[in-house]
């Protein structure tokens, strides 16, 4: 048994050789590798120029460890005329790393540039340092380039900020050398696939880390002329943290005595950008300078923090602007519009763990697809709803997320976003409210003219014409009064014509009243309640008096003034 | 039966208001808008020059409570356990706050929210007083209109809305209590006089709901409490007892104090405190009075006349008997220290340094009746003795209110609130008894066509009424007699007058709104996003609210000052030396301590200035304190050259003062020249042992310590 199962490993081994031969056959080689490491920067710039060995190229695959893959903002492929070529990443998941595909085009350069962005990946070390101590970040990385094929020949130039740097455990690291701020690794020949020696290094470098840890940038569109835009930041200096706090006098003494801090960030706005707001969770901050607009840079909004962010200190605020909208939204005709939308944030300074855009369309906007060409744009795109000023369905509100951005690192483009709104929707947001002032005011006087007493009807009527009749003696006696009134007011030469004028167009009024007060009481009558009735007759006894004393003393007064008039003529003729 | 709506169609034009009667109604309207429109205006002062922002202290309280009802709901609201505050004893929030003010402000909100309105809440709490002030606009017009006539309650609307004492406690942004609470007292008040002259049943249940509003609003309902009962003793005392009376104070007490014991706050306090015990016995008596009444008009006199010695003989028995079983089984709380000082202004300062140590608890100065008043200080003896020629039921509340308001508002600074509407309403009878029959001659001046016989004062003044009236009434030929009032309120409103008193109230807003904005480090959000979660920060209690607003951070003590001896504990933190006082912080478990200090900055309510509160206060729990240590031999409080050597040694001194001796901030004061004592400092040098520096703001205004940790051996 021992000898069969000897023989069948031994054929095993010999198939699985032939295999490796074969497959060994396939992969193709890569000719030469230069590698350069830019460590200057709070994020970390990979440029890798590759040239191809022999063979037909379809695609290159490029692989990163998990490690490396946490850390990996963007992944960029130019061929050597500086074509971006297509990259795509590989959904199926190996254990130990990802994997990205690029297709190469069909006339195959044999050279291409690969440029990759890490945040994150430098670490203060030692954690906490000294209050005016120096910041040293710590940086790990393969000796060799990650990658799935064999090399012949390779370099890697890793560019320091300062001279001031060393590699942890150096004698072990191969063809090590040094050139000022350079480090020189290689060259090394014939690099198998897959090589994983790190190594590690510790530099002096007191650029402050400033990290987004979420920033999220919403835009309202609105097509009655503004786009909105909200950005906000919760910001941290990932650098090292100083020993025994913070001490103001020696920051105020001397502002180079903490050396890792930030205590302003530009924020590059657009040339239109107004209403320009730098406010956090308590209120405005009033510390910040608007500049420009500047034909080239556009609008600078330098904000200046509340406190100075020393390492491990975290804050976060918001900007908000405005600008025109016709910049960024254009009608399509038949209702349909498009609309160009920014990808960045305004402040580029920073690395970005999470960020977020969400951009709110119109309300009532359909059929809405959105293009972007750029790859690693975003991870994930969602459809939400949100409601804001006089909304009754709801914006739609397309949400946009990325892992790992780095703002400054390339060309970012423009997000183009198409939908369709109906000219309904937009008149909608000014009638509505016209016409619930319109209905709330129609209801007001119909609820003003309505009676809502809850008595019995027998009474009510009763009530009713008690009401009238009071309502109308009052009006006869008031307009009385102003017959009075307006005679005793006749001063001076008052003519007799314009005196009995003013007493017939009263006594007309009096007349139409006594008339209504007439039918009145005949209905009084008619409904048979001896109370009304005798309080109706008691009313128009003192009318009637009081009609008789006033025409009383009209006839008199105007028999006087008549007398006044001929002796006035009689004095006149002498 | 079609017969009465034919006739009330027939007679609609009759009926209905006469063209005059509706011109008044517009001009009333209209005034009362304009009223409504200025008072909202003026109160946005600081919005405008400055932000949408809460100001002071307790604000920050409401709103964080209003935050909490809006996005968790009544129920989460109503058990709400906020451990963030009076660490490690928590606070337990629904049961011991009035929550009148967050339900009013979450009302407005989900209305807004329904009507597609996205407005912040923090927004809706900042415009809350503004609003309010309008309503107390409308709400003082009928409540004069109740006690004097339309035209004083013009005149009342319109002082209110600019009234310095009422003002500054309703500026945009200060989302206070008091507020709210100010429109519901007076909208109680209003009803009581309603109730009291209607005698309906109705308008005595609407009382009783305007009540539960005051109740849940502010502590200050207790005023409602007391002087309804004197009012109605008063009425009894001086004859004027009726049915209207009895079945007013009778539902006011039976539903009113059902309801309010519905706010857990107050619960079983409104039948057991000696505060609500004058209601029930006033209510007692009436009872007794209206059937002894009845048995009046029952029996023969002389058999009266003995049936109510006895029955006043038993019932006073019986009365006193449940008094001392009451008083003997604990039933009846004793009086508080806020009530003993309100009866004798001196009392807090000697006994409750806690109730001393805040300003607005002080004794008010003559002086600030004139600030908080302006001229109607001058205005309310002559709208007394108004009130007095023509006496009411109404008119009666009103005079008991005014004195006692005016009584209050003399023990303590803050209840001047109480004092300017009731200031407002007397002025208002007295400015419309003053001026209404003068219009009158005014206008018979203006009618006579020979000008040239006037004299120059009398030619302006019926110029100008002559121009308001073409203004106004065009010629429309109505009688403009009855509108005299309204002439010498344009008149009035476009003078002199106005513009003065805004100026006033504006310069007034500033001052405040320099105190409120001169904290922007002081608000300063490091707390929030430095510290850990679960950290805990320990400064005076002035600050609490606002630590826990802006920070987010849980405090050892806060402006609910309902432990004593807690905020006594934090006060001797504060006056020990360091070593001790890092052992008591061991003990409370304190992560940081915060600590205001304007000896940079020249801002003087810093905590070296309120340091004596905190030594008498902590007096209550280490009787070893000595506050003579910490002053000058010769009994002075100072800073520099000869101060106590206990306050040197002070862990509050040394926060403060911290390398403080080593810089110099101005070119001619040296180096530890302190700008708010203005003076250098005694020690200069020293070092922290237990504490270390972990954040000073820009102006030195907040100095936040972290408390360092035990060490490892020993």
């Amino acid at each position: 048994m021992d000898a069969w199962k000897r023989r069948l490993c031994v054929l095993f081994f010999v198939f699985s050789l032939f295999q490796i031969a074969y497959s060994a056959k396939e992969v193709h080689n890569i000719e030469r590798l230069d590698r350069t490491i830019d460590l200057n920067k709070n994020f970390v710039t990979e440029k890798v120029v590759i040239k191809l060995g022999k063979g037909k190229w379809d695609t290159l695959e490029l692989i990163f460890s998990l490690q490396q893959y946490e850390c990996l903002a963007q992944v960029q492929v130019e061929d050597s005329s500086n074509h971006i070529l297509p990259v795509k990443e590989q959904q199926e998941t190996e254990v130990l790393f990802r994997k990205f595909v690029v297709v190469l085009g069909s006339t195959p350069e044999d050279t291409l540039k690969v440029t990759s962005l890490y945040m994150n990946c430098l670490k203060p070390k030692p954690r906490v340092i000294p209050k005016d101590g120096d910041q040293y970040l710590y940086y790990e990385s393969y000796v060799r380039f990650y990658c799935p094929y064999e090399v012949k020949e390779q370099k890697t130039t890793i560019n320091f900020p300062h001279s001031q740097f060393h590699f942890i455990e150096q004698e072990k690291i191969p063809q090590l050398s040094f050139n000022g701020n350079k480090a020189i690794l290689g060259p090394y020949k014939k690099v198998p696939s897959m090589d994983s020696m790190t190594f590690g290094v510790r530099f002096r470098h007191n650029t402050p880390l400033l990290t987004g840890s979420q920033v999220a940038n919403t835009l309202k569109v609105s097509h009655w002329g503004w786009l909105q835009v909200l950005e906000s930041y919760d910001l941290e200096n990932k650098g090292a943290e100083s020993k025994g706090g913070f001490s103001r006098l020696d920051f105020q003494s001397n502002s180079h005595y903490y050396k890792p801090v930030v205590e302003d960030v530009v924020a590059r706005l657009p040339t239109e950008a107004r209403d320009v707001s730098y406010k956090d969770y308590v209120g405005n901050i009033t510390s910040s300078h608007l500049r420009g607009p500047d034909r080239s840079k556009g609008r600078i909004l330098q904000l200046k923090f509340r406190y100075p962010l020393i390492g491990g200190w975290k804050n976060a605020f918001f900007i908000g602007y405005r600008v025109p909208s016709k910049k960024y939204l254009k009608s399509l005709g038949s209702n349909q519009y498009q609309l160009r939308v920014n990808i960045p944030p305004s402040i580029r300074s920073i690395v970005i763990e999470k960020y977020v855009l969400r951009v709110a369309l119109p309300e009532g906007a359909k059929n809405i697809a959105w293009d972007y060409s750029v790859p690693f744009a975003f991870d994930n795109v969602n459809n939400e709803t949100m409601f804001d000023l006089l909304d009754i369905q709801g914006r739609p509100l397309l949400v946009f997320e990325k892992r790992n951005m780095v703002p400054t690192g390339m060309n970012w483009g423009s997000l183009v976003i198409t939908y369709e709104l109906k000219i309904w929707n937009l008149l909608e947001k000014l009638l509505l409210p016209v016409v619930f002032i319109l209905i709330l005011l129609a209801g007001l006087s119909l609820a003003s003219r309505l009676s809502l007493y809850l008595r019995d009807d027998t009474e009510a009527s009763n009530s009713v014409c008690l009401n009238n009749l009071y309502s109308l003696h009052c009006a006869l006696s008031d307009t009385y009064k102003e017959a009075i009134h307006n005679f005793s007011i006749m001063k001076g030469s008052v003519i007799t014509e314009q005196f009995s004028t003013s007493y017939n167009s009263i006594h007309a009024r009096l007349k139409e009243l006594e008339l209504q007060l007439e039918l009145l009481n005949k209905k009084i009558a008619s409904l048979g309640n001896v109370k009304l009735i005798t309080r109706a007759n008691q009313l128009t006894e003192i009318d009637k008096t009081k009609h008789e004393i006033l025409q009383r003393w009209y006839s008199t007064t105007r028999s006087k003034l008549s007398n006044l008039s001929s002796l006035e003529k009689e004095i006149g003729q002498y | 039966m079609g017969m009465p709506t034919q006739l009330s169609i027939n007679y609609t034009r009759t009926i209905g208001l006469s063209t005059k009667q509706q011109q008044q109604l517009l001009f009333r309207f209209a005034v009362l808008l304009i009223a409504c429109c200025v008072s909202f205006c003026i109160r946005l002062f600081a919005v405008i020059r400055y932000e949408s922002i809460i100001h002071e202290f307790d604000p920050w309280f409401n709103f964080r409570a209003t935050k909490v009802l809006v996005e968790q709901g009544t129920f989460e609201f109503w058990n709400w356990f906020d451990s963030a505050s009076w660490y490690p004893l928590g606070r337990i929030v629904g049961g011991t706050v009035y929550p009148g003010i967050m339900y009013s402000a979450a009302t407005i909100y989900h209305i807004l929210h329904a009507l597609t309105f996205p407005v912040d809440i923090k927004d809706v709490c900042v415009m809350m007083a503004p609003l309010f002030s309008c309503f107390t606009n409308i709400v003082t017009y009928f409540f004069t209109k109740q006690v004097s006539d339309t035209t004083a309650g013009l005149f009342a609307a319109c002082f209110i809305a600019m009234v310095p004492g009422y003002l500054s406690r309703s500026v945009a942004g200060s989302y206070d209590n008091e507020c709210v609470a100010i429109t519901a007292m007076i909208l109680c008040f209003f009803l009581i006089v309603k109730s009291v002259h209607t005698g309906s049943l109705f308008w005595s249940g609407l009382t009783c709901l305007a009540y539960l509003y005051m109740v849940a609003s502010w502590g200050g309902y207790v005023f409602i409490t007391n002087i309804y009962p004197i009012y109605v003793l008063v009425l009894i005392l001086c004859g004027r007892y009726s049915q209207r009376l009895y079945v007013a104070y009778s539902t006011f007490y039976v539903i009113g104090t059902l309801l309010s014991m519905q706010i857990r706050f107050v619960g079983f306090q409104a039948v057991q405190s000696s505060e609500h015990m004058g209601a029930l016995i006033v209510f007692v008596f009436l009872q007794c009075y209206c059937f002894v009444n009845w048995i009046r008009s029952l029996v023969p006199r002389d058999v009266f006349v003995t049936l109510y010695r006895i029955f006043f003989l038993a019932v006073g028995a019986m009365f006193m008997l449940a008094a001392f079983l009451a008083t003997a089984t604990g039933y009846l709380g004793p009086w508080t220290g806020r009530f003993y000082s309100l009866l004798d202004p001196t009392y807090a300062s000697k006994h409750i340094p806690i109730i001393a140590s805040v300003a607005e608890h002080q004794p008010t100065a003559w002086g600030s009746y004139f600030f908080d008043l302006h001229i109607l200080s001058m205005l309310v003896p002559a709208g007394i003795y108004f009130c007095f020629q023509n006496v009411n039921d109404g008119v009666i509340f009103l005079i008991l209110y005014g004195s006692f308001a005016a009584y209050f508002a003399g023990v303590m600074v803050r209840l001047m609130l109480v004092l300017a509407p009731a200031a407002c309403v007397l002025s208002g009878i007295a400015f419309s008894k003053l001026l209404v029959p003068n219009v009158a001659q005014l206008r018979k001046w203006e009618q006579k066509k020979d000008e040239s016989q006037w004299s120059e004062i009398k030619g302006v003044a019926s110029s100008w009424i002559g121009v308001v009236r073409r203004f106004y009434c065009l010629d429309s030929g109505v009688d403009l007699y009855s509108f005299g009032w309204l002439e010498v309120l344009v008149l009035f409103s476009s003078g002199w007058f106005v513009v003065v008193i805004v100026c006033f109230c504006a310069s007034l807003c500033l001052v405040r709104l320099r105190i409120a904005c001169s904290e922007p480090s002081f608000r300063s959000s490091w707390l929030r996003y430095n510290t850990k979660v679960d950290a805990k920060i320990l400064s005076w209690w002035d600050y609490g609210y606002q630590i826990s607003g802006f920070a987010n951070r849980t405090v050892i003590v806060d402006n609910n000052t309902w432990n004593n001896s807690h905020i006594a504990t934090v006060g001797r933190v504060l006056n020990s030396p360091e070593r001790k006082a890092f052992q008591i912080c061991k003990k409370l478990d304190v992560d940081y301590v915060l600590v205001i200090f304007g000896g940079a900055l020249g801002y003087s309510s810093d905590d070296i200035n309120k340091f004596l509160w905190p030594i008498r206060i902590s007096h209550s729990v280490d009787s070893t304190v000595d506050e003579s240590a910490y002053l000058t031999a010769d009994g002075n409080y100072r800073v520099g050259e000869g101060a106590g050597p206990a306050l040197v040694e002070s862990l509050m001194y040394k926060l403060c003062y911290y390398r403080f001796g080593e810089v110099q901030f101005d070119r001619g004061n040296p180096a530890g020249y302190d700008k708010v004592r203005g003076e250098v400092i005694a020690k200069k040098k020293f070092k922290l042992r237990y504490f270390e520096e972990a954040f000073t703001s820009r102006n030195w205004l907040v100095r936040i310590y972290h408390v360092k940790d035990l060490p490892n051996i020993g």
